[in-house]
């Protein structure tokens, strides 16, 4: 009797917190199905008028092409995941298998950075890429991953490949395969579990990431979504001191805009609480 | 495999990554510390050394640095506590084993994992004065609510309180470490006829203390770099009247906008990565006073 008291008096307050939680989610849903009068008068807790034109208007919309974007993110998730997963594997790769007597201390150094905080060494970066011409292109988003500089999941497949047994790798060089067969062959496949958990990490975290786009990228052809939705309010600046700000389209454009992430989440709930959490960062 | 091919191929391997680590981290910084020295500009190819300059004016007559500076540790004095303390007291209650605690661990997790940019849209409309659902709730019992993220002494406010919505992995860490504290303890805890404060602050945090550090460490630091959040609700530029200028919005109006002050912003960089490092050293320190670790 007491138990089943204590569990109503838990369910309450979960429900309640949850409630809290879940209202501005629920307020940007119920607010991409109004209208534009609806918004702006009192609150209302559904669309009196239950419409679907946001989601015209936010397609239809001038110099917001949110596919485009979508595709774009996209592109540069993609780029950034097969150069890490391509260099980070190699190297981890022969940090493990080969016996060189500085090998521990080489790593050893190359771990010290996992700390520094991007700012530092956004700077010079960005001498150069501008230097070079690399502006307004996706080159500085993924050219550096093809050089193992994403260290934490280099470090994911160092200590991947120490847990497999070196009788493996052994059995594949007496049949007489060359080294490198042996890598993409046997090694690379075996990495599934450390692929997934770095191909989510880079989704949320190419997704997310604000920074970079709005350092190197201008027209709106090549936004990345989180800087498409973030110039959306912009775009219906009028220059007058008070203009207001359609919140259903709004509203309409950031559902659409989060609606991946969702999907990715209930599919993959396991390994993103296990991937993400375990990291304690969004990408 | 002789010595020599064993060494010849482990550079065939990692050579990649030694390039990459001479070429996008020690350059770098070495640049970076070296800039710092400088009145390096973006739009003009010529600079000069100019020594302690940058940093002297970082320290004395940078007031909007200052008032960065101050902003980001109000943030980080908040959020960081709050967030430890909200994070542990739900995973505890979802530590209880009743049915359906999946579904709230999901609930409460999830808003973590929506994209910060979504974010500050979700909370702008959510808090927005006139027609926002806070104001139109307080509303009801008569409340004027206030401006909340525009108007310069609830902005900052408003920006903590959005921040703290995201504190689903905090908590899913504290879930994960209570879930392994052995079972036998509370057991004999029961058995000695212990109280549930006593019970958690015998067994319970005891053993999830070396989490607790490692939870405090990364959300001090998470809320002392906060960026994102604060460059969209700001509008990039501390919005309004540089009530949300975060120190890391700061810098990176320095950097990247117009006039690009390079040099300036590699030392205010620097100084504010000595900074955080300090504070990451306190969080160690204060961690050997309650944390435990397993003797034998």
């Amino acid at each position: 009797m007491f138990i089943r008291r204590k569990g109503i008096f838990l369910y309450c307050i979960l429900i309640l917190l949850s409630t809290i939680l879940l209202l501005p989610l629920y307020y940007l849903f119920i607010t991409s199905f109004k209208t534009f009068n609806e918004v702006i008068g009192p609150l209302t807790w559904l669309p009196e008028k239950f419409t679907l034109n946001n989601f015209r208007e936010v397609f239809a919309m001038d110099e917001f092409y949110i596919i485009q974007f979508f595709f774009n993110t996209m592109l540069i998730f993609v780029l950034k995941a097969v150069g890490t997963i391509l260099s980070c594997s190699l190297a981890a790769y022969g940090f493990v298998k080969y016996r060189f007597k500085y090998k521990n201390l080489i790593f050893a150094i190359m771990l010290t950075v996992i700390m520094l905080p991007g700012e530092l060494l956004a700077i010079p970066m960005y001498e150069i890429y501008m230097n070079i011409g690399w502006f307004d292109t996706y080159k500085p988003f993924y050219v550096a991953t093809f050089f193992a500089t994403d260290i934490f999941m280099l470090f994911l497949f160092r200590q991947f490949f120490l847990s497999i047994p070196g009788e493996l790798f052994q059995a594949a060089q007496i049949d007489g395969a060359s080294e490198f067969k042996i890598y993409y062959r046997i090694v690379l496949p075996l990495c599934r579990p450390v692929i997934v958990t770095c191909l989510l990490l880079y989704f949320t975290g190419t997704y997310n990431d604000i920074y970079t786009p709005m350092l190197y990228l201008s027209s709106t052809e090549n936004y990345t979504m989180a800087q498409g939705i973030r110039a959306i309010e912009a775009l219906f600046d009028t220059g007058s001191r008070d203009f207001i700000i359609p919140w259903n389209i709004v509203s309409a454009a950031t559902l659409l805009s989060l609606l991946p992430v969702l999907i990715l989440f209930f599919f993959a709930q396991k390994q993103f609480v296990e991937g993400v959490a375990t990291t304690g960062i969004k990408g | 495999m002789s010595a020599r091919s064993e060494i010849k191929y482990f550079f065939y391997f990692t050579s990649i990554s030694i390039v990459g680590f001479l070429v996008f981290y020690l350059y770098p910084i070495l640049r970076t510390i070296y800039l710092s020295f400088t009145n390096r500009q973006i739009t003009s190819p010529n600079y000069t050394w100019t020594g302690f300059e940058n940093y002297r004016h970082a320290f004395f007559d940078d007031a909007v640095l200052h008032h960065s500076l101050i902003q980001t540790f109000k943030f980080a004095v908040v959020v960081g506590p709050v967030q430890i303390i909200m994070a542990l007291l739900i995973a505890l209650l979802l530590n209880n084993k009743l049915k359906g605690m999946g579904i709230f661990r999901t609930v409460f997790f999830m808003p973590f994992i929506i994209p910060t940019f979504a974010v500050a849209y979700v909370f702008q409309w959510f808090f927005q004065p006139t027609n926002g659902m806070v104001n139109g709730i307080l509303g009801y019992f008569g409340i004027n609510g206030p401006g909340w993220h525009t108007h310069s002494d609830t902005a900052l406010m408003t920006l903590m309180i959005t921040s703290l919505w995201g504190f689903g992995v905090t908590m899913i860490i504290f879930l994960a470490a209570l879930q392994g504290v052995s079972k036998d303890l509370y057991e004999v805890a029961e058995i000695d006829g212990a109280s549930r404060y006593r019970k958690f602050w015998s067994v319970t945090f005891p053993a999830i203390s070396p989490v607790f550090l490692f939870n405090s460490i990364l959300t001090t630091i998470g809320a002392l770099k906060s960026f994102d959040l604060a460059f969209m609700m700001g509008k990039g530029e501390g919005y309004p009247a540089n009530s949300t200028l975060l120190y890391s919005v700061y810098l990176f109006g320095q950097a990247f906008q117009p006039p690009y002050k390079l040099g300036y912003a590699s030392a205010i960089a620097l100084l504010f990565f000595l900074v955080v490092l300090v504070l990451t050293a306190l969080n160690f320190l204060l961690g050997k006073f309650y944390v435990k670790t397993e003797s034998k």
